[in-house]
This record gives C-alpha cells, sequence and structure tokens, in this order.
C-alpha cells in the first residue's frame, strides 16, 4: 500500500493537464449560476485546505477557523474602502488573518486533546459574537457592502482559479518539504517528535500562522466576489464546514478539501432546491460513510483509482 | 579522556507524593558507557527521562558537558546533544522508514551540528533497515521498529545516548544488531559518523548488562544503592540478592515456557 509512491512524475503531469484543461474550458459550458457555484466552491476549497494544513498534517483538530476567513473578510472590505487595490487587498488579508493565525495559536498551543477542540470552538463564538455587537465596525448581522466593482462572473472565476491553483502548488511545496515532515511528525507522534529536537510550539504556531493566512484569503475572495461581508462570516458553523469538507474529502493531502468542499457545496445547492431542509442529515451521513468506509476520504478514493488504472507497475 | 560529560548531584523527582527517585549522585566520564539495573518501578526509565529534559527535576543538579541543563525543555535539551530512545517502540506510524529517520535527521541538520547532511542512507543500513526504507513504520514488527527507534535516536547526532531498556522484548537478531551498534558506536577506535561521547542505558537481561559497560548503576527503590566497575558491582550483597531472584524467575518462566 504505497499510493503515494505510485504517483509517479509522468502521471502528475497528464493529471496537470486534464485538470487545468477542465477547469480552464469550464466556463464556456456553464450558465452563469454554475459558474458562480464553481468560484464558490473553489473559494471554500482554499478555505477546507488552510484547515487541513492544520489538522491533517499538523494533527490539531481546531475549530477556531471561521475567525481566520471572518478577518480576512473584513481585511478587505476596509482595503478597498481605503482605496487599495485588489492584490494589494488580498495579500493585506494574508498578512492580517496570518497575525491573527499567530496570535490566536501562541494563545492555545499548550492546549490538548478535547480541551483544544472546545476551546477553539468557544474562540470561534466568541468573534461571531464580537463581530455581531460591534456594528459601527462590522454591520452586524445586515453586514456590509463591499464597494468594488466586479469585473465579470467569469473574470472573477478565473481570478479564483488562479489563486486556488497558487495556493495548491504553495501548498504542494509545504508539505514535501523538511518543514511539511516536521507537521507530520508532530501529528503522528507529539512525544517523539519533542524528544528528537522540535520545539512543539514553535511549529504549531507556524502552522496556525500559516493556516490562518490561507483562511482570511478565502475570506477576502468569498467577500470579493459575493460582494459582501456579515458577522456571519464569522460563525462557528463555518469552523464546521472546514473540518466536515476535509475529513469528507480526505484529510491529510492538499486535494481533498477542495474535493469536499466541491461535493458539498454542489449538495447542498442541488438539495435545497428540491427539498429544503435535508441537507444536514445527508452531511451526516456522507460523514459517517467517510469516515467508517474511507477514511483517507473522497481523494483517497479517487487516488487508488487513478493508481490502480495507469500503474500496476506502482505496487 | 578523564573528562566529565555528565555530572548529576542529588537528583530527585516526587510524582504527587511517590518519591520515585531519592538524591541520585551520578557521574559520567567522557567515552564512557554506563547500564543501569534494578528491578521494575526501581526508577531506571524515571532517571533516563528527567536526563533527556522530559520530565520535570523536583530538586538536584544535571550538568552536561558544563552546562547545566535542569531547566531545560526536552526539545531544548536534545539540541545540546542528548537523545533518548524511549522505553517502548515510539515510531512516526503513517511514515515511511525513511521518512521517519529523514525527520530525525533534520534537526541535526538544521541546528547546522554536522558540516555535512547526515545520511538517511547509511544510517539505514547501519542498523539493518535499508530494504525497508519505504515501508511505513506501523507495518515493521516490534524488533524492526526498536531499530528505527536506534536509527532516529543516532540520526540526531548525539554526544550522549539514553537508551531505555533498548532490547527488551526484541527477538534476537535485532537485539544482537541493537547491542552490537551500541557497543561499537560507544568505543573510541570505531566510531564513524555516528559515534558517541557517551552512552547510559537501562536494561534487565545480566547478561547483556555485564558484557560492555564501563560502570554499572543498580537503582532499587528510587536510591542508587552501588555505582561502580562491573567486578564490584556483582559483588554488592543487595545486587546478588537481585541477580538471583531474577535467575530463578527466569528459571520459572523457562519451565513454564516448556509445559505449555
Amino acid at each position: 500500500m504505497q499510493t503515494e509512491a505510485s504517483w509517479n512524475l509522468g502521471k502528475l503531469l497528464t493529471v496537470l493537464v486534464v485538470v487545468l484543461t477542465g477547469f480552464g474550458v469550464l466556463p464556456l459550458f456553464l450558465g452563469r449560476f454554475q459558474v458562480v457555484l464553481v468560484t464558490e466552491a473553489l473559494i471554500l476549497g482554499v478555505y477546507a485546505l488552510s484547515f487541513d494544513l492544520i489538522f491533517g498534517y499538523a494533527g490539531m483538530l481546531s475549530f477556531g477557523q471561521s475567525i481566520f476567513f471572518g478577518v480576512g473578510a473584513y481585511t478587505i472590505l476596509y482595503s478597498f474602502k481605503g482605496g487599495l487595490g485588489l492584490a494589494v487587498s488580498l495579500l493585506l488579508a494574508v498578512f492580517v488573518a496570518g497575525i491573527f493565525g499567530l496570535l490566536v495559536g501562541s494563545a492555545i498551543v499548550r492546549i490538548k486533546g478535547a480541551k483544544f477542540f472546545l476551546v477553539t470552538l468557544v474562540g470561534s463564538i466568541l468573534f461571531y459574537l464580537l463581530a455581531l455587537d460591534n456594528r459601527w465596525l462590522t454591520g452586524g448581522s445586515d453586514g456590509m457592502v463591499v464597494p468594488t466593482v466586479f469585473p465579470g462572473l467569469v473574470e472573477n472565476y478565473y481570478l479564483v482559479l488562479g489563486v486556488s491553483l497558487t495556493t495548491i502548488l504553495f501548498a504542494l511545496i509545504l508539505v514535501k518539504s523538511p518543514l511539511g515532515l516536521v507537521l507530520k511528525m508532530i501529528r503522528d507522534n507529539e512525544r517523539r517528535a519533542g524528544l528528537l529536537g522540535y520545539s512543539l510550539k514553535k511549529y504549531k504556531v507556524m502552522t496556525f500562522t500559516i493556516g490562518g493566512g490561507i483562511a482570511g484569503l478565502a475570506g477576502g475572495l468569498y467577500a470579493y466576489t459575493s460582494g459582501f461581508v456579515s458577522a456571519g462570516f464569522f460563525h462557528w458553523t463555518r469552523s464546521a464546514d472546514a473540518v466536515v469538507w476535509t475529513i469528507l474529502g480526505g484529510a491529510g493531502t492538499v486535494v481533498g478539501p477542495f474535493v469536499g468542499a466541491a461535493l458539498l457545496t454542489v449538495v447542498r445547492d442541488t438539495l435545497s432546491a428540491v427539498m429544503g431542509n435535508i441537507y444536514p442529515v445527508v452531511v451526516g451521513a456522507l460523514l459517517v460513510l467517510a469516515v467508517v468506509v474511507f477514511p483517507r476520504g473522497v481523494f483517497g478514493l479517487l487516488e487508488r483509482a487513478v493508481g490502480n488504472w495507469k500503474g500496476g507497475s506502482g505496487g | 579522556m578523564g573528562e566529565t560529560l555528565l555530572e548529576v548531584r542529588g537528583l530527585s523527582k516526587r510524582y504527587d507524593g511517590f518519591r520515585a527517585l531519592k538524591k541520585v549522585d551520578l557521574s559520567l566520564q567522557t567515552g564512557h558507557v554506563k547500564g543501569i539495573m534494578g528491578p521494575n518501578g526501581a526508577g531506571k526509565s524515571t532517571l533516563l527521562r528527567l536526563l533527556a529534559g522530559e520530565l520535570e527535576v523536583t530538586s538536584g543538579s544535571v550538568v552536561f558537558a558544563g552546562r547545566a541543563v535542569r531547566e531545560l525543555s526536552v526539545d531544548r535539551t536534545s539540541n545540546l546533544g542528548i537523545s533518548y530512545m524511549p522505553q517502548r517502540p515510539s515510531v512516526f506510524p503513517a511514515l515511511t522508514v525513511e521518512e521517519n529517520v529523514r525527520g530525525a535527521a533534520q534537526t541535526s541538520l538544521i541546528l547546522n551540528r554536522t558540516e555535512d547532511e547526515p545520511s538517511v542512507k547509511t544510517l539505514l543500513d547501519l542498523v539493518g533497515l535499508g530494504k525497508r526504507a519505504r515501508v511505513r513504520a506501523v507495518e515493521l514488527p516490534f524488533g524492526e521498529k526498536r531499530l528505527l527507534d536506534l536509527a532516529m535516536a543516532l540520526a540526531t547526532k548525539p554526544r550522549l545516548l539514553l537508551a531505555d531498556e533498548p532490547t527488551a522484548g526484541v527477538d534476537r537478531g535485532s537485539a544482537e544488531t541493537i547491542l552490537g551498534l551500541l557497543r561499537d558506536l560507544s568505543s573510541p577506535d570505531s566510531r564513524g559518523d555516528f559515534g558517541l561521547e557517551g552512552l547510559i542505558f537501562t536494561e534487565h537481561d545480566r547478561e547483556v548488562l555485564f558484557e560492555f559497560p564501563d560502570e554499572i548503576g543498580f537503582l532499587h527503590a528510587g536510591e542508587l544503592i552501588v555505582e561502580d566497575v562491573p567486578e564490584q558491582v556483582k559483588r554488592h550483597e543487595l545486587v546478588r540478592n537481585y541477580l538471583a531472584d531474577q535467575r530463578n524467575f527466569e528459571d520459572f518462566k523457562g519451565d513454564g515456557g516448556k509445559d505449555a
């Protein structure tokens, strides 16, 4: 069972070309609504990936990811209000959310296990309540309009596609790097990682900073493409979304979170149109299925299928 | 030679009122090997874990290569060159054997203690896991997990290795490899890349224990009863009793095995 080793370069390139071409020509075949849907799915994939770095790679089950999503979204709002351009604003969203990641991470890094999960959840709720109460800053639940001129839905799609691919590339390089190996070691066996000389605190805070920055990027893109921000961006269910998408798509893989986010975005939209409030039930069932039947997520299944199809030599 | 690598004075550890270690004095000269023996619960692991910085010292001092290390965290202690091989296998299960060792070797590289990259392959071949490089650690049998544990402990290029029962429960072949390596790496004439300036290990098996250490310490109920060259330690009354008990126990175990 060496799935990863069976991914040789040729196979990788084939997949890359297929995916790039597919996503490149996609808008030609889709209606306006579907383009918006795919754009949203990609942004949420970036968001889920930010959580996966923290959970799937460094092993911290955090329910606080919506904090950084919200911070990124409001950074974009105020950056636009201050007259800054899109590129600078997105970088600013990464930076500010990254700082929040650093601060939150430093505050909670020593907490372990179930307590860690609870503290991050409470933190998530706290930020939501703060955002709800400080209407002067956030517009509360009514939110605020992001002052920007849209170049068009398809242009937005390509922008988001570009940012997503860049983020994926960054994440792939990160998890294959020596730093990525340290994160996996901490996930697998904290004690031994410490005994071998790695400062758990340092590497965990670093992961929270990077994860925070990427979540901020996703929040910023979401605010920009939807033209609207509200306190709801901070809501803790958004943290739960990232957890669900990542586990369903495949934790500890870079592409898995995108698969999970895309799948559930489509499922949610389709179901809510057909039969209203059945979505949570379906998600619950899928999640149980994922944990029990395919613990490496949907991406794990896909990977194995592709491995069998191309490989044989892989083993 | 003749320099002190490790100097321990009045080292004590208390867990919720239970005194696991009582005012232990112990020193290790550079180039020496020390074996620690004693019954279960005597405080052998506690001693090593205190030295590794994994447990908080209740009182006493630990000086390593002229530096007080008592207050240092486990990772800082490791970075200074004290490597601890835990009592039970402690590997990174989802990672391959090669990744386990590479991850451990990275620390010495990051610290720049070595000029060139410590060769992961050299280490794997050293412990005989060269052919198992791509296997996930979780799939290794017990003995090979211990070999991997040792390879990782060595990969940080430690000056002092603390090996906690390195051969307990290990198959004969792997145990021979582990002991052979420990002997080679700690002997001044055949050190090579991963040579040690000092080695302290705990052990149950008396044959192994009296084989190659320069000194042996006997721990009993948290106290270091005697610490001397093997010949002297063997003569101590408590040690003789302990060894006799152990022999009886092993005979008993042996009979049990035949019956089954």
